[in-house]
């Protein structure tokens, strides 16, 4: 049995040599860029739906801290709040706390006492009713002069536009990432039909078809997309990982911790076969185009 | 080349003889459409071909065998994967091709060859792998360019009875070639060539 082999020596070509690195930096690139999307779009939609269902009220400090008044006023707050509709539940931050959030800037030695530091109440909000805000607010001020609601509203404007701002960049960077990758091999795939061009003249003139002969590309592309974006993803997987441990591992309580749910990692493992699909039909049509201007 | 015109009918046998540079290889390329011509017609299997749209290029050429002056065989192919080639561009059984081939290549006397390449092959054995690629699907019509310039005479005499057996079974067959001894063993007409005009030297062919 004589085994055959592919028709066209693509082993000794030079074309497409660096073909391989550069599928693979392109779908690295992608997973990261697409990974990172996804995770912010994920923490942006935990702040939202965490902000939309709750707001805070501030107390503004009182002139003397020692005199009882300031508990009076942070009661009445609470009081007033349990008694309005459409609220779930009520916590005032204690002073302590508050000073706490303080430290990273101020110092762990710093005397709360010294600060006007405000009183914050938490309140989280039952979703399923719905509660007039501005109304809330005019009635805290009318309890205690000067407390103010924050519903969290400009806030979460600011930030959900940021977000899609940086997932629009993303998906720019990654059609700019399929760009390139697809000129890349745009060039090598004529490249290497200039390389072969006398082969190719003998299968035309023993009766080949464009079709038969981009296949042979084809193949030789998929091979070559396939070992490339499968090293890309699993050193982009390997990069995720790293990031997760390295933020896990820092005591920043701002900071969320990035984890992708499970069809975000599918979405994550269907780059490398969408990149060698592109690969392979770039290849595909730019031998069909080459070939039509042959006889 | 001007002013050339002739009819060949289906299963003749014809030699193209001539000086070099008289146009044989230019002749047998306007056949075997490598190229169109600038101008007039070329007509194969009742078709003129300058109006075949290029999709339906492959049909034709697969009823078309050529053995080229340079071979052209694919340097990194054995010759089992040459001979094999235009059975498997025209989706032919695997089993079907191994078997064939083989016996092709051992009719040729290179059965003990089929795994080389051509690159370690002799000029004689590389022509036997084209002529056996030229033959192998059984064309209507067998275009030879010079296929006995680098094999012994008992060879060339072996091959041409390979191309009269083509014959007897349908193919019309084309020969260029400038060796007038081996023209003169057969009884076929000769297409002779020379100075852009051709002779017709014997019967069969009306030019």
């Amino acid at each position: 049995m004589v085994r055959s082999q592919d028709v066209l020596p693509f082993a000794k070509e030079s074309t497409t040599r660096l073909l391989p690195w550069i599928v693979g930096v392109m779908v690295y690139l992608a997973a990261v860029m697409m990974a990172g999307a996804m995770l912010l779009a994920g923490v942006a939609a935990d702040w939202n739906r965490d902000l939309t269902g709750s707001f805070t009220v501030q107390i503004p400090p009182a002139e003397k801290k020692s005199d009882g008044s300031e508990k009076a006023r942070v009661d009445r707050v609470i009081k007033l709040l349990r008694e309005t509709p459409g609220i779930l539940k009520v916590k005032a931050i204690p002073a302590k706390e508050t000073a706490q959030s303080l430290e990273p800037w101020l110092g762990a030695n710093f005397d709360a006492d010294d600060l006007p530091l405000p009183r914050v109440v938490d309140v989280t909000l039952d979703r399923t009713k719905t509660i007039d805000l501005t109304a809330v607010g005019e009635k805290l001020q009318e309890a205690v002069p000067g407390a103010g609601l924050d519903s969290h509203e400009y806030s979460r404007d600011q930030i959900l536009s940021l977000v899609h701002a940086l997932g629009a960049l993303a998906a720019v960077v990654i059609a700019l990432i399929g760009g390139t990758c697809v000129s890349a091999v745009v060039f090598a795939t004529r490249g290497g039909v200039a390389v072969h061009k006398e082969v190719i003249e003998v299968l035309h003139l023993i009766g080949a078809t464009d079709d038969y002969i981009a296949r042979q590309f084809q193949r030789q592309a998929f091979r070559i997309a396939l070992i490339g974006s499968l090293f890309g993803a699993i050193v982009a997987v390997l990069t995720l990982f790293a990031i997760a441990r390295f933020v896990t591992g820092l005591d920043a309580v701002l900071l969320p911790t990035p984890q992708l749910a499970f069809w975000q990692w599918c979405v994550l493992a269907l780059v490398p076969l969408f990149a060698s699909f592109i690969v392979t039909s770039a290849t595909r049509r730019t031998v069909l185009r080459t070939l039509r201007q042959m006889l | 080349m001007s002013d050339i015109n002739f009819t060949l009918e289906p299963g003749s046998f014809h030699f193209v003889t001539g000086p070099s540079g008289a146009g044989k290889s230019t002749l047998l390329k306007l056949l075997y459409l490598a190229c169109r011509p600038s101008r007039g017609f070329v007509n194969l299997f009742g078709r003129e071909v300058t109006k075949i749209p290029s999709h339906e290029l492959p049909q034709l050429r697969r009823r078309i065998g050529v053995v080229f002056q340079d071979f052209r065989l694919v340097a990194h192919l054995s010759a089992f994967d040459n001979v094999a080639l235009p059975l498997r561009v025209s989706g032919g059984r695997e089993e079907v091709i191994q078997k064939h081939v083989t016996e092709l290549l051992s009719w040729v006397g290179l059965a003990d060859h089929l795994n080389a390449r051509p690159p370690t092959l002799s000029g004689g054995q590389q022509q036997r792998v084209a002529i056996a690629r030229a033959v192998i699907a059984h064309p209507n019509l067998l275009l030879a360019d010079e296929p006995t310039g680098n094999v012994d005479d008992t060879i060339a005499v072996r091959l041409l009875y390979l191309f009269e057996e083509l014959n007897r079974m349908g193919t019309t067959v084309i020969i260029a070639t400038h060796n007038e001894s081996l023209v003169s063993r057969f009884s076929h007409p000769v297409l002779h060539l020379e100075d852009g005009v051709l002779e017709l030297r014997g019967a069969m062919a009306s030019s």
